[in-house]
């Protein structure tokens, strides 16, 4: 998947989460979820399992534990994606 | 050092995953899931522990651990009115209370005497409700150290860590503050 689709589609699965509405109108791949966008720790796991559903992938606890910005998604729901 | 987490039960339950196999799996040890199936109300155990792991984390991470997302390598046992949590070599014991508004959890390294306070917020915009929790924890500081409370100033260090200063010097005080939902809290305690 390329990679400003797959930005969108993750945009689609953090926004209703997000608690800073200017930082999620500027997400770039550096935008950390939850530094920039003010997302509540205990809603991360719910965008790991909405982004499991929404790409048909398993993300192991190692994964979760990387995903902490818009890049390290990105790149990891492409590798299990690649690897599928 | 110190540590604390609120959650906002009503914000909290709104998870659309809470409580399903995935969503335990991905937080909860197998000995925190036991606990959580057999109570009569696991969704407050949920959150409970939740609370427990957070505040535990912040006080690793001032300890000296790298923040990373892995809430299941934080690892709760029950001690009687206690949680003892531990994560690799780090350990600590944290106290946690619940009503049915919120769940907060609360732990200390020094022995020295805590002051906090959790309670209820004016705005639902989050940059207003950081800026009420951080005003609560000034006044707090102002009438401690008997400073003038517009010259205290908070700031993040390192990692997050949040730091209390008045006319640019480091105040002798570790704290820890934090908001979810409606509520908030914040708790200060001597270095």
């Amino acid at each position: 998947m390329e990679k400003t689709v797959l930005i969108e589609k993750l945009k689609v699965i953090i926004e209703p989460y997000i608690q800073d509405e200017d930082a999620f109108k500027n997400l770039t791949e550096t935008t950390d979820f939850v530094k920039d966008l003010k997302i509540n720790s205990a809603n991360l796991v719910d965008i790991i399992l909405d982004i499991e559903d929404a790409f048909d992938i398993r993300l192991e606890n190692e994964d979760m534990e990387q995903m902490l910005n818009v890049k390290a998604a990105i790149e990891i729901v492409q590798s299990k994606q690649n690897s599928k | 050092m110190i540590g604390n987490d609120i959650v906002c039960l009503s914000t909290a339950n709104r998870s659309k995953h809470i409580g399903s196999k995935r969503f335990l799996d991905k937080i909860f040890t197998v000995e925190e899931q036991v606990m959580i199936v057999n109570s009569e109300d696991p969704n407050l155990i949920i959150w409970k522990l939740w609370a427990v792991k957070e505040s535990a984390y912040k006080l690793f991470v001032q300890q000296g651990f790298q923040p990373e997302f892995a809430p299941k390598k934080i690892i709760c046992k029950k001690a009687n009115e206690h949680f003892q949590v531990s994560m690799d070599n780090f350990k600590t014991s944290v106290d946690c209370i619940a009503n049915t508004k919120f769940v907060y959890a609360q732990t200390i390294l020094e022995k020295s005497k805590v002051i906090s306070s959790c309670f209820e917020l004016d705005s639902n915009i989050y940059y207003n409700q950081s800026q009420q929790v951080s005003l609560a924890l000034k006044k707090n500081a102002s009438l401690f150290f008997q400073i003038d409370v517009r010259l205290i100033q908070l700031n993040k260090a390192k990692n997050n860590i949040p730091k209390l200063s008045y006319k640019n010097t480091f105040l002798p005080v570790n704290v820890s503050l934090t908001h979810h939902g409606s509520f908030g809290a914040f708790a200060v305690v001597l270095a």
